[in-house]
């Protein structure tokens, strides 16, 4: 049982779509996080979400999300957001595959004890590598809501000196 | 009157899957499978470096990751004629089966149980008579009566509450579904114990893999696990046992619960045994290389033509001109310029998209044909070219669910009756059982070797000047995977990936012969139009991933399976 995970999902190839990889390159660079914190880039989990999702007390997934607020923004949602078909609400290209995996844990009994989502709304998400300006520029904004929210429960990784960050492999490469 | 019936999307995962069918006097008359949106992934391979491929292509989809990298590594070391150590043969093979024990059991019980189980009618169960029939089906622990009464209180609470939760999307009280209320509870209660059990198996490639998913540890010529038995930072003897009970316990439940699951199921469903068989061709490849250059395997691939079990051809490697030369994907009736059909080495994606015509271009999906004949290819394949083989696990594996099946159905199951929607169910826990057994004997093969004093996982490519092309296969989850990559200068020039799903939901070809999902459907029944769960049952046997095949960004939250009615 882990204190905290977050996990950067999203498919790098399809432009927007890697800002949750890429804010956790971002934090995992710049960022030493305790040895009970899982900081990971899932990608597109799809069937092996339940075995990530299951077992920890708290989660926060960092996505691109379709709204209609102007591209970059974002939005921070609450385990409830995730599973109820609220109106207006539309959340990642990920979906059903996170409602559906959060149920099927709660039936099961090893539900994560709480879910964040920080949302980051996408502007392109074709198949091609690359963010928009717009939401490259969101990502600090959005590595800082994810670091609020572990602060909330007690998770304040240590700055990394010197630390050089590089551009995540899929842009390098 | 007939009706046009529109399923859109089909898959209960992720992606577009566009299922059409017409319906004439309560049966499937005409049908079209098509994919909603373009890939195209694989003009961003072109101009790259060969070795970086393998990072690429596990990132082309949302749910097949793993064996994109096992294909591409292996169609590069192919180019190269590059043999890789056994470490690094033995490692993979772990990582593929340790996978496949994974995909599999969640198929069955969270991607298409719910099409045959009603979990309503589970609260009719008497749990004391669930636990003596699950007793009598196997000696697995966790099918005592306090249990299943726990999880009928849970399903008791759900329906309570007016929230079916994850079982709100499922069709009860369909004329459709016909399993007493014990058999009901039992696999609801064994639903949730395969969200456990399925863990291990992924854990496996997790601790091999580095993580998953998304591998990390495999390389053009190997795979980049260091082996020190005396350094904790590498691939020693504690982590090589620590996943050994991880082994284990999937293990056991492939084979005391998931095994015996699907006989039960298949069973008390006979009559599914005689819808769904469509394209009879059949193509698998040979798995679990034994030596460092692809050429000896543990299991067997080929052909079979026609439902003809005799008409069996071996295909013994990716060398093998029968089937390196027998692949091609015609797009006549996909989204594509150039329609062909073409041999991947030689393969375009330029789209050309038009609206959907029935009787034109409908897909983006292409249409792959071997020798010029549609294939099914999946478990079902694998198992049956297995079986016309001799191997003995496949035999034995299949022998024994036919046995069962046979002894639940009071009728007498034969490998005939596995060219059906229950066939492919059956076939695919056969795989699985046959894999739970080469897996521990891979594992000891792994720890063997090492403890022999063996470390080398990895042999350095070269890449030559001029042009060079290989075709990497892979019998994945879905079924034959095939990656043919043309290497320019150490460049890689053109990249197709060939992907079981493309093969199953291809559309029709240039000669209007329709691919196997819409081959499979004609003459399934359909006793309520608005809600058609039989298509859904014979089009999920055959575990659809178009994720896998397509593109996947749906920015409009759907319904699971949105059914349209038309005219």
């Amino acid at each position: 049982m882990s204190r905290l995970a977050i996990f950067g999902i999203g498919n790098v190839l399809a432009q927007d779509d890697a800002v949750g990889p890429t804010v956790v390159h971002w934090l995992n660079s710049r960022y030493s996080f305790p040895p009970d914190v899982i900081v990971e880039d899932l990608g597109t989990p799809a069937l092996e979400l339940p075995t990530h999702l299951a077992d920890h007390r708290f989660v926060i997934f960092i996505d691109a999300v379709a709204a209609s607020d102007e591209p970059g923004t974002v939005k921070l949602y609450d385990r409830e957001d995730l599973i109820s078909n609220a109106p207006g609400l539309r959340l990642s290209p990920h979906d059903p595959a996170l409602q559906d995996t959060l149920l099927m844990l709660d039936m099961a009994g090893t539900a994560p004890g709480d879910v964040k989502m920080v949302g980051i709304v996408a502007k392109d998400t074709e198949m091609a590598i690359g963010l928009s300006a717009e939401v490259r520029n969101a990502i600090p904004v959005a590595a800082a809501a994810v670091l609020d929210l572990a602060e909330r429960v007690g998770v304040v990784p240590e700055p990394i000196a010197n630390s050089a960050p590089t551009a995540p492999w899929w842009e390098a490469a | 009157m007939s009706k046009r019936i529109t399923i859109d999307p089909i898959t209960r995962i992720e992606g577009h899957l566009r299922i059409d069918v017409e319906v004439d006097g309560g049966e499937v008359k005409k049908a079209w499978a098509s994919s909603t949106m373009w890939r195209g992934i694989e003009s961003m391979l072109v101009g790259r470096d060969p070795r970086d491929a393998w990072l690429f292509t596990q990132r082309f989809c949302g749910v097949c990751t793993t064996v994109h990298a096992m294909a591409s590594v292996r169609a590069v070391e192919d180019a190269l004629g590059l043999e890789i150590p056994p470490n690094a043969q033995y490692i993979r093979n772990i990582i593929m089966i340790a996978h496949a024990l994974h995909d599999h059991v969640v198929h069955f019980y969270q991607l298409s149980a719910l099409d045959w189980v009603d979990v309503v009618s589970a609260l009719k169960a008497d749990p004391a008579k669930a636990a003596s029939i699950a007793e009598s089906l196997s000696d697995w622990p966790g099918n005592s009566k306090e249990q299943m009464k726990a999880v009928q209180d849970k399903v008791k609470g759900l329906v309570g509450s007016g929230q079916l939760g994850i079982f709100a999307h499922g069709y009860w009280g369909h004329p459709a579904m016909k399993l007493p209320p014990e058999i009901n509870l039992i696999a609801v209660s064994h639903y949730l114990q395969a969200l456990e059990y399925q863990r291990y198996a992924n854990q496996v490639v997790a601790i091999l893999g580095g993580k998953t998913p998304h591998i990390q540890n495999v390389a053009v010529g190997g795979v980049a696990n260091a082996i020190n038995l005396d350094s904790p930072a590498t691939l020693n003897l504690d982590r090589l046992y620590s996943m050994k009970p991880l082994l284990d316990k999937a293990i056991s439940f492939v084979q005391k619960v998931y095994v015996p699951d699907v006989c039960a199921v298949a069973g008390l469903y006979p009559e599914w045994f005689g819808y769904g068989a469509g394209v009879k061709n059949y193509l698998s490849v040979p798995e679990f290389p034994t030596d460092g250059k692809n050429t000896k395997f543990l299991l067997p691939g080929g052909t079979i033509m026609n439902g003809d079990l005799s008409t069996y051809k071996p295909i013994t490697g990716q060398r093998d001109e029968y089937w390196r030369k027998g692949v091609t994907e015609d797009s006549t009736h996909a989204y594509y310029k150039d329609d062909g059909p073409l041999h991947p080495f030689e393969g375009k994606t330029n789209p050309n998209f038009t609206d959907f015509q029935d009787n034109g271009k409908y897909s983006w999906v292409k249409s792959p044909r071997f020798e010029g004949h549609p294939m099914q290819v999946g478990p079902l394949a694998n198992v049956l070219c297995g079986y016309a083989a001799g191997n003995p696990l496949m035999k034995k594996w299949t022998d024994a669910a036919l046995s069962s099946i046979s002894s639940i159905a009071k009728v007498q199951a034969t490998p005939a009756m596995l060219h059906s929607t229950l066939g492919r169910h059956g076939a695919r826990a056969v795989r699985t059982a046959v894999f739970s057994e080469i897996a521990l004997q891979q594992w000891q093969g792994l720890v063997d070797n090492v403890v022999k004093g063996d470390t080398a996982i990895y042999y350095p490519p070269e890449f030559p000047k001029g042009t060079i092309e290989g075709v990497g296969f892979h019998e994945a989850p879905r079924g034959t995977l095939s990656h043919w990559v043309v290497i320019d200068n150490g460049k890689i020039k053109n990249y197709q990936a060939v992907v079981p799903t493309t093969w199953n939901a291809s559309p029709r070809d240039e000669k209007g012969n329709v691919g196997p999902y819409e081959a499979s459907l004609l003459n399934n029944p359909v006793a309520d139009a608005e809600h058609p769960l039989e298509v859904l049952r014979t089009i999920h046997s055959f575990d659809p991933c178009m994720a896998c095949a397509v593109h996947v960004f749906d920015p409009e939250k759907k319904r699971l399976a949105r059914v349209k009615v038309l005219g």
